[in-house]
């Protein structure tokens, strides 16, 4: 099917990374709303997740989000393959690379995209270990919020019964707890803070460009996107950081 | 002023009647093989009277095509449509560099989309009287006939001419003519016209109906009983000496403008191809036309590599002037309007700024060598804008002419919004070329010549906007029907790079490319080039005269001696060796300069971009004879000896030979 | 480019050339003294004017491509400190003039670099992968003679204009060996564009662009990662938009592809 579709080459797969990556943005934005609900009330936050946990929907939609995520990734490998045989022999001049020029586009984010690529997928398997497979105990009391049991604990069981929807609540799984402890860690929020930026300087460069790699670039809209691209990113970005920010200086207990 | 001409049968006529075999008795008439009827008709009537080559025939067909411009692109891509078996040949990477694309003001076609009295007659009117009364008729009529298809076929290939706002081509008026006939693309109407030339001819690539061959230099014609059955080229690469065969070879090479060392031809252009096939008994016509263009960029210093050209629209509003003391260096802002002399001015009162190329020219020529030019070198007269953005406002002339200050700003680094600009003529085209008969034949059956390479439709001098129109009308629609006679004329027997005839060509191109490489001298080839450059331009430019020209005879012979003895080429012949490439040309320039002068020496006139000073009118203007010019001067190689002259007399119909006036 | 004639003295360089006899040697940075160069020389006749020294010394002169030297024909092109056709935007080669150097400046010369564009010699690259991106159906297919008059379709003034700004390119090759993928993308968009804008080109439009960007891919060029090197080096300003415009007349056509 896709072969027939003809996204089997550098434009192809180009669209490809684009509609995947609007799909993982769009994702992002229901992800940071949700997450947002903490900030206005840990009860908000933890209803909102055992509604989601209750929707039998989810774990198709979480095989879609993993499925859109092999996509962008496997896609960005091959052009980086085909990219770097592209140019055997690099240029000598140190100067290469860098235009100087007005119309270029180029910017740190755009140069570093694999790399901010790279560290966001992994940033990915551990978020997605730490808040879903790696399930400290949940109900345990807040304490004096430097508990975190991301502090390597060796041994502590990271399969909880939480996964099924069943005897869910408040009660049992105190989400919104686990979060706040998790990220009263000093460090572990930094690394999240961290990753957040390496994510807004992929996305500075990503939405525009994935506009332009669906086609959807045009003289007159062309600043306008660019726009929503920056905005997007700053907005996103900036509301994730937002979060281990608040507990990290203690407005979100 | 008109007249009427009696003419006497031409004398010195050569080659034998059959036509199929080089020789020097017994004596022919040179057949223009023109149709017979009134002039309107006589392409219609020669279509249909023309045989026809079978469609399943027609890939038994092999045809090489020489040079992938706007004539070989054409040429090439028309014929593999028809179903002919083609294969292309350029020296450069790809048929889109080819110089056809240096072109800018626009195409020339009797569309009269713009209802201001224009029509095929008209077109063809023009082009005669504009090219001094030494064209033929019949061709020219043809080319106009053939100008309104072009500009249809062009469109639909997708060249993005200017168009109006209601959608529909635009035109201007262009080089003084009278009536707006010129589309254009931007200033890139070349560009345009050749990329689409070059589509089509990769579209009969993909096809596999054109082999393209790429970074080949032609270097000989081979000749198989008398008739053209083939090309040697040199892979520019790997240095190898192949042998192509075929039924036909057309010649699409373009002008030997760069005989002046600096013209406003890209630096590859060359006389190699043409001039190979005059040594092999194709006749070289009337190469002492050449035009001159009046608006140059100057030259700045000896290491000058090339000149660039500008639009003659400048002078719609610009004002041509120099100081009126000798030797007066001030800059210009500072000399008062007393002193100084607008020259085209004060001699044409009526077309002032606006005088033909030629004479504008001269005018210009004359007043520096007068002492009176301006800059360092003394070689460039003003054209200044001043009074223009006094009276129509920066604005306007900023609409009009800013990309044009832009570029010469960019290449001067004088801002004209600020300072007069400075300009110089330089060789632009020739019109002179091949020898080629109605159906664009060389004496050589077998052998044809398009474009800018044949001595064209242009007479003494070309209209601007016509050397498109040229080269896509024989490429487009002339070739495919008039090939297609010589095709079906008869079998051919067979013949194969293995004959004698193609390795004694690859041989003898071989033993020419070593002899060169095996002078070691101490001058470098351009050094040698600059040389001739100065000497064709000193004594057989832009002005000529009796004196110059007989002087100038040994001292290109010194010259090509002086190549012989001391010319270094560096490298080797098995790589690519751009200096052995350049010397090829080098040496062919050596050789055909002098039969331009032979040329100009013999004609014994003043007529379009030929100016004898010995012959003008008491008022400087260039003064026909045409009770004894009025012909093709034809020249046949003669080895050592002096070249044969044949001549083809032109006779005019329907247009009334009249002196140009632009007073 | 400010400074006026004669403002300026003429000056000494020192090139840091790449030097290779042919396809199979590995090839070298050279350097050549390049002295009393005028700012009012082209950069390629300052080129030339080494050259000739090079002869004079008994030594083969460094290849080059050029020919019209006025920035139309496209065959000039070398990578001057890094940055394809030099310093000054919108310009060629040939028509970046010296002025734009200083006494005592060291300038790297090299050649393209890609896989699809191998050098031949020197300075010199095959850019035919580029005439073969072309070939797979950068035209119309109209064969001499079939023409409707010239005026029988009317085509928006601004139509025309937006085709004949992507029409402009010459082919030289710039933009893919400024991009840092060495991808062919805004060469290829360029002609799908002028084809695409025109009516004309309509009826060919699906196949066009899925036959020129499979060339493209087997030419072995990299993918477009939207960067504008190429716009900023483009020597006739031949805009990104156009590559956009290529994917999206590559989506249309996949989507309405019946095979």
């Amino acid at each position: 099917m896709l072969a027939k579709l003809r996204f089997n080459n550098v434009v192809g797969k180009k669209i490809v990374m684009a509609i995947t990556g609007l799909a993982m943005c769009i994702f992002l934005v229901g992800h940071l709303v949700g997450n947002l609900l903490l900030i206005w009330g840990k009860d908000k936050f933890n209803a909102y997740g055992s509604f989601l946990i209750s929707l039998p929907i989810v774990p198709i939609i979480e095989l879609g989000l993993l499925a859109i995520l092999l996509f962008h990734v496997w896609d960005a490998l091959v052009l980086l393959k085909g990219n770097y045989e592209a140019r055997p022999i690099p240029y000598h001049s140190k100067t290469w690379g860098r235009t100087k020029s007005k119309k270029s586009k180029k910017t740190w984010a755009s140069t570093f995209m694999m790399t901010s690529g790279i560290i966001i997928l992994l940033f990915i398997v551990f978020h997605v270990w730490h808040f879903k497979y790696h399930n400290p105990v949940a109900s345990r009391p807040v304490g004096d919020g430097h508990n975190s049991s991301i502090v390597l604990f060796p041994g502590q069981p990271t399969v909880g019964q939480t996964t099924s929807g069943q005897n869910s609540g408040k009660e049992a799984f105190d989400l919104a707890q686990l979060v706040v402890n998790e990220l009263s860690n000093p460090i572990v929020a930094g690394i999240y803070i961290l990753c957040m930026i390496t994510l807004a300087l992929h996305l500075y460069h990503a939405v525009s460009s994935a506009f332009t790699s669906l086609g959807a670039n045009h003289p007159r809209y062309q600043k306008g996107l660019m726009w929503f691209g920056n905005i997007f990113t700053f907005v996103v970005c900036g509301g994730f950081t937002l979060i281990p920010l608040l507990i990290v200086l203690k407005v979100v207990q | 002023m008109s007249e009427t001409i009696t003419r006497e049968a031409p004398a010195e006529i050569g080659t034998n009647g059959n036509g199929h075999h080089n020789g020097s008795a017994p004596p022919r008439v040179l057949d223009s093989k023109i149709p017979s009827g009134p002039v309107a008709d006589k392409w219609e009537k020669h279509k249909f009277d023309m045989k026809l080559v079978n469609p399943a025939n027609k890939r038994k067909f092999t045809i090489i095509v020489v040079g992938t411009g706007l004539a070989g692109a054409s040429a090439a891509a028309t014929l593999a449509e028809l179903g002919y078996n083609v294969q292309a040949f350029t020296y450069h990477d790809s048929p889109r560099r080819a110089h056809s694309i240096a072109a800018q003001g626009g195409i020339n076609a009797a569309k009269n989309y713009q209802n201001d009295g224009d029509s095929i007659y008209r077109l063809f009117y023009d082009t005669v009287k504009g090219g001094d009364f030494r064209a033929r008729e019949a061709n020219v009529y043809r080319l106009a006939q053939t100008s309104v298809n072009i500009i249809d076929q062009c469109v639909a290939q997708g060249v993005p001419f200017a168009r109006e706002y209601g959608g529909y081509l635009d035109n201007r008026s262009f080089g003084g003519a009278q009536v707006s006939r010129t589309f254009y693309a931007r200033g890139q109407t070349g560009q345009q016209l050749l990329l689409g030339a070059y589509q089509a001819l990769m579209r009969q690539v993909q096809r596999g109906a054109v082999n393209l061959f790429t970074r080949r230099e032609m270097l000989d014609t081979v000749i198989v009983d008398g008739v053209a059955r083939g090309i040697t080229v040199r892979n520019l690469v790997t240095g190898e000496i192949e042998s192509h065969a075929a039924d036909a070879v057309l010649l699409c090479t373009g002008g030997y403008s760069n005989v002046y060392y600096l013209s406003t031809n890209a630096k590859a252009c060359n006389v190699t191809a043409p001039w190979r096939a005059y040594k092999k008994g194709a006749f070289f016509a009337n190469p002492c036309y050449t035009q001159i263009h009046p608006t140059c960029i100057p030259v700045s210093g000896d290491y000058q590599s090339k000149l660039t050209l500008m639009s003659e629209s400048l002078r719609n509003d610009g004002r041509v002037w120099v100081p009126k003391a000798v030797g007066d260096k001030r800059s210009p802002e500072t000399i008062p309007e007393d002193e100084r002399d607008y020259f085209l001015e004060r001699r044409y009162p009526s077309y002032g700024n606006l005088a033909p190329r030629d004479i504008s020219s001269r005018a210009a020529k004359q007043v520096c060598d007068e002492g009176r030019g301006a800059g360092e070198t003394g070689l460039s007269v003003y054209l200044d804008f001043a009074d223009s953005i006094k009276r129509l406002g920066l604005e306007t002339v900023q609409a009009r002419y800013g990309n044009l200050f832009h570029m010469y700003h960019h290449i001067t680094a004088e801002d004209p919004y600020k300072q007069p600009m400075r300009i110089y003529p330089a060789v632009h085209y020739t019109m002179g070329g091949l020898w080629v008969d109605y159906n664009l034949m060389t004496t050589v059956p077998g052998l044809f010549a398009l474009g800018e390479c044949n001595f064209s439709d242009h007479g003494a001098n070309r209209l601007g906007a016509s050397a498109l129109m040229q080269g896509l009308a024989d490429g487009y629609f002339v070739i495919p029907y008039t090939i297609g006679n010589y095709l079906a004329g008869g079998a051919m027997p067979k013949v194969s790079t293995s004959q004698d005839e193609f390795k004694l060509s690859a041989h003898e191109t071989q033993a020419h490319i070593n002899k060169m490489l095996s002078v070691k001298g101490k001058r470098t080839v351009a050094e040698i080039h600059r040389d001739l450059g100065h000497l064709m331009w000193d004594y057989v430019g832009m002005a000529r005269n009796r004196e110059g020209l007989t002087s100038v005879l040994p001292k290109i012979q010194g010259l090509r001696e002086e190549f012989w003895n001391d010319v270094r080429v560096p490298g080797e012949a098995n790589n690519l060796n751009q200096n052995l490439e350049l010397a090829g040309r080098v040496a062919d320039f050596l050789e055909f300069g002098e039969l331009l002068a032979v040329d100009a020496l013999h004609r014994e006139e003043s007529c379009g971009g030929h100016f004898r000073e010995e012959y003008q009118t008491e008022e400087g203007e260039a003064q026909r004879d045409d009770e004894n010019f009025s012909y093709v001067a034809a020249w046949e190689y003669n080895g050592e000896q002096a070249p044969n002259l044949h001549k083809e007399p032109l006779e005019f119909e329907e247009v009334h030979l009249a002196q140009r006036s632009y007073k | 480019m400010s400074a006026s004639n004669g403002t300026k003295k003429n000056m000494n360089l020192k090139l840091l050339v790449w030097r290779q006899s042919g396809g199979k040697d590995k090839g070298k940075m050279t350097t050549y003294q390049a002295n009393d160069i005028s700012p009012d020389m082209s950069f390629l006749e300052m080129l030339d004017v080494v050259n000739e020294n090079i002869i004079r010394d008994g030594g083969e002169p460094i290849a080059f491509e050029h020919d019209c030297r006025e920035g139309i024909c496209g065959s000039c092109g070398v990578m001057i400190n890094g940055v394809a056709h030099g310093p000054d935007e919108g310009t060629a080669a040939c028509q970046l003039h010296m002025r734009s150097f200083n006494d005592g400046d060291e300038i790297v010369i090299e050649p393209w670099r890609a896989r699809a564009f191998p050098v031949i010699r020197d300075l010199v690259v095959d850019r035919s992968a580029l005439d073969r991106i072309i070939a797979a159906g950068g035209y119309i297919s109209v064969n001499t003679g079939n023409a409707p008059d010239g005026n029988a379709i009317p085509i928006p003034k601004e139509m025309s204009n937006d085709a004949m700004d992507s029409a402009a390119c010459i082919g030289c090759g710039a933009c893919i060996a400024q991009c840092k993928n060495a991808s062919a993308a805004l060469f290829t968009s360029a002609k799908i564009a002028h084809l695409a804008l025109l009516p004309q080109g309509d009826p060919e439009r699906g196949e066009r662009v899925i036959r020129m960007v499979a060339q493209m891919d087997a030419e072995k060029f990299g993918s477009c990662s939207n960067e504008g090197e190429c716009e900023a080096v483009c020597p006739k300003e031949i805009q990104m938009t156009n590559i956009s415009l290529m994917n999206r007349e590559y989506e249309r056509a996949i989507l309405a592809n019946k095979k």
